[in-house]
Order: structure tokens, then sequence, then C-alpha cells
């Protein structure tokens, strides 16, 4: 029994932590009228039997507009959760709050919502994140043929912070994480239309992960999970 | 767009958690001493029982016009099971019947050798037993046993039913739904019981998910045991962090009206309770609750 609960409990942090992460969404916002389109890949690290020590390979995809210079709009289908006939998407905007020289902070209000096809059942997660951003390198060319390139380097780093409504769980039991912090930096690498993202989570590490039976690397210790998460963005205005 | 999601999903061969729950093993044949692989607990040869006592037995689960085996051990006399009590054992989710043998002789120690008749099977797609790990084929086997304990003459008031983790779903099934099965236990003995598969579920993530997100297990004890009227005892270790005594088995507790009896044991993981009690304190606490 232990082996297949650690297998099951395992599989259900995983797939419980996916339901509730993703890496930062638009730290930078677009330009007024600018589209993006986006794909993400990545999860909580997890010590997967017979692979290895990998991040989960969880898929979102997703789109966003620039509405104003400070304010995006987005939305993602979490692609993974489809699989268990669960639609998940998360919608948002991103406004940029502060703004200095090549820096900024954002802050992404947030809604998840999850919905049973099968049976209905669902749930909605608010979620708010705020990041600091700094622009530490740029580099344009332009070359004779007028194509040249637009080159932009940035680091950020934020906190982010699901909040669980359902103060009763099943049984009638109290649930105890209502607020689930979690704290993320990343990089940013722009190339003209193309955006790269790594980010790099510790989720909930306010929570102890024992009792979960989580052989996860932390870099809390007995506390939360990493999660490392790959972002291409592709832009038009 | 929401139509468009659900087209996807729907089309999609829906993931499930569920044989997460399930971690049988294939067997040609069973072993039972003779058996070289992991087992649930060790026991000595004191437990030995003679071969004259171990009914190897086989019936047949017809579901949809199709038919396929379930293997069971019998320890005791087969002709005493019209005038004996009888503790019909539904075993965790590990493996198969070879696996909790040391177990079952256990059971069939209490008070002395034979005093109590013991009866295990293995769920179907379990050690022999032929047929897919779900939850409605364990309680379909479940039902076979119960409806052969019968025709060899056994009535309710001589039946104790007893599951341990995963079988604890086949004991309140059966407990809390009487006219669905073909007897009724007069008495029941849950080791370290879950509470629920959504309550898996919860436990093992932040959120809290409905389980029909991950599974669709329907297995609740925490709410069936609501319905169970007769005595329970319930046994579980205090260091069991894998179904854990505040999470699942006191939730069971705690919802079971009427007569009930606990014993946690200090030292006691989720496979050890045993062990951690000592057999022999082990053995006379199940007895004494089946003899009082």
């Amino acid at each position: 029994m232990r082996s297949t609960i650690l297998r099951f409990l395992k599989c259900l942090i995983v797939l419980s932590l996916f339901f509730a992460c993703a890496p930062a969404r638009y730290v930078k916002p677009l330009d007024k009228g600018q589209h993006a389109l986006q794909l993400n890949l990545g999860g909580p690290i997890a010590k997967v039997p017979g692979i290895g020590v990998i991040p989960m390979p969880l898929t979102t995809v997703g789109y966003g507009y620039g509405i104003k210079e400070n304010l995006t709009l987005f939305g993602n289908l979490h692609t993974t959760s489809l699989l268990f006939g669960v639609g998940q998407v998360d919608i948002g905007a991103a406004y940029r709050c502060w703004s200095g020289k090549n820096m900024g902070i954002t802050l992404q209000p947030t809604l998840n919502v999850a919905v049973d096809f099968y049976t209905g059942a669902n749930r909605f997660w608010p979620q708010l994140d705020a990041n600091y951003y700094w622009d530490y390198a740029e580099l344009k060319t332009k070359a004779k043929n007028g194509k040249g390139f637009h080159k932009i380097r940035s680091v950020y780093g934020g906190l982010s912070n699901w909040f669980d409504p359902y103060l009763t769980e099943s049984q009638g039991r109290k649930n105890e994480q209502v607020w689930i912090p979690s704290l993320q930096i990343g990089h940013l690498w722009q190339k003209n239309h193309w955006v790269y993202q790594f980010e790099a989570k510790f989720l909930a590490p306010i929570y102890s992960n024992e009792d979960m039976v989580v052989n996860y690397p932390s870099a809390f210790g007995n506390h939360g999970a990493l999660g490392a998460y790959f972002s291409i963005y592709y832009t038009l205005k | 767009m929401i139509g468009v999601l659900l087209l996807v999903s729907l089309s999609a061969c829906r993931k499930r958690l569920d044989s997460f729950l399930f971690n049988q093993s294939a067997l040609t044949s069973y072993h039972l001493d003779n058996y070289s692989g992991e087992v649930s607990i060790a026991v000595g040869d004191e437990f030995n029982v003679p071969d004259s006592m171990i009914h190897h037995l086989e019936w047949t689960l017809i579901q949809a016009g199709k038919s396929t085996e379930v293997h069971a051990v019998y320890v005791g006399d087969v002709s005493r099971i019209a005038i004996d009590t009888v503790l019909l054992y539904c075993h965790g989710n590990k493996d198969h019947m070879d696996f909790y043998w040391p177990r079952q002789k256990l059971y069939a120690h209490m008070g002395q050798l034979g005093r109590f008749g013991v009866l295990m099977f293995d769920y179907p797609g379990f050690g022999m037993s032929e047929g897919n790990p779900t939850e409605d084929n364990m309680y379909a086997s479940t039902e076979l046993a119960l409806s052969w304990l019968k025709s060899q003459g056994l009535t309710n008031d001589r039946l104790v039913m007893m599951g341990f983790s995963l079988g604890s779903a086949a004991v309140c099934e059966v407990a809390g739904n009487p006219l669905r099965f073909s007897m009724n236990p007069s008495k029941i003995i849950l080791e370290a019981p879950f509470a629920s598969a959504e309550i898996l579920i919860q436990d093992g993530g932040l959120l809290s998910m409905p389980g029909s997100f991950l599974v669709d297990l329907k297995i609740d004890n925490a709410t069936e045991i609501k319905k169970v009227d007769v005595p329970l005892l319930w046994i579980h270790g205090l260091d069991d962090s894998f179904l854990t005594v505040a999470h699942h088995g006191q939730l069971v507790f705690d919802n079971k009206p009427g007569e009930k009896e606990k014993e946690l044991v200090p030292g006691g993981g989720h496979e050890t309770t045993p062990t951690a009690m000592g057999y022999t304190n082990y053995m006379n606490r199940i007895m004494s609750f089946i003899t009082q």
C-alpha cells in the first residue's frame, strides 16, 4: 500500500500544484495595440520513478492584448487539465503600476476557473501577483537592408498569491490553506517579435509537504516545492 | 469557446488516476508460505497453518455476460462454517493474497489455531483473479465471498468483516448497504481505513478540488459509515503518515453512530500496526472485540 499511496499522492501533488501554478504572466505589459500568443511548458519539479527529477511537462496556451501602454489583458487555457476532462482557464490583466528607468512593477490580478465537463463540478480561484522587472541590457541594430534587430534582456522577481475561497472541504473539514503564496524569479529574452521566458518558482513555501509524502526538491526543506517553467511569446502589432 | 473546450475534452480519452489506488500484481499460482516476495508483515513459524486447513477456492464472477475467475483462500474447517464464527478479511491494495498471507495466518491463530475461520480473496486483477481492478469489481468480488460463505451455512450473527486500508472500502460498502449484499456482518474491524477518495485528493494537494477532477472513484467510507449500525473496532497506527489518523481514520470513527471502539497504536505505521502492538496483543485485541 505504501508505495502505491506514494505514487498516488505524488501524482496528486503534481496535478494539484499544476492546478495552482503557472508562470507569471506578462511581467512586462505589451505595447498598446500589441497582440501576443503564448505557449508555456513546465510545472512543479518532481522525482519521477524511472526518469529522474524533472519539471512536470504541463502546458498552457494563451493570448494577450495590450489595450494601453501599461495594461495588458490575457487569457490562458491549461491544456494538460483537458486530458482529465477539466477545462481550466486563467483570465486576467497585467497592470504596470509603477515605472522607472528600464524597470517597473506590475500587478497581475487573475481569475482561475476550472470546470469538470463530466460532472459540472467547478472551482474559482482568484490570484494576485506582483512582480518587479529590470531591463538590464538593450541592444538595437539596424542593418543596411533595414532588418536589424532589437534585443532586450530582463530579470524579474515577485510574489504570487492564490486564494482558495472554499472554506470547507470534504466531510466538513476546515480548509487551512486559504492563501497559497509562491515566490518567483525569472529571466526574459526579447528579440524582435519573440520573447523567451524562464522562471523558477518556490511554490507554497509556508506549507509543510511532509504529510503529503512528497519527494520533491524544495529550497525550503520540508516545505513547499520547486517549479520550473519555460514560455515563448510571439508578439505582433 | 466553451463548446470547443468541451469537444476537445470529450474527444480525448479522459485520463483518470483511479489506477493509482490499485497496486495489484498478477500471479500464475499462489505460494503462501513459499512466497519469496515482499510481504505485509513477517511472522514466525509459530503461526504456520497445516495444509489440511488451507483451502484454495475459485469463484466465477459473471458481469455483462462475461465470466472471470476470482480466487480465495479459506483457513479453517469448511465443514464447520455452519457453526463457527468467520472473519472475512478484505486486504489492502498491494499485490495479491501472497503478500497478505502472514496476516491471514495471524487471524487464524487468534485464540487458538482454527478458533475462527478466516476467508481472504483477491479482488479482480490481483493475484490469479481475472478481470480489472476497479471499485465496482472489488465490491462484486466481495459479494462473491459473502455468497460463498452463506452457501456454506454461515449466518450474519457469526460473520465479522475486517478491512485493511483499501479493504476498508469493501467493508463499509457492505455494512452500509445491507440490502445490496447476500450477508451483513455482525461486527466490523477497520485497520488504517481511508476516509474517501476525495479526501485523498484534497489532502494530497493544496487546493480544495473536487475528487472528480482527477478520479472516478466514489469510495467514501466517511459517509458510508454513517449508515453502519453494527459495532466497529478501528485500529490505526499513530505514525501512519500515508493515511493519517487525523485526516482519515478519525473521520470515519467520528462519523460512525452507535457502538465503536478504537485502538490507536503508538509507533504503528501504515502497514506495521501488528508489529508495533506485538502480534499477541494485536490478536488479543481483535479477538476480545469479536467475542465480547
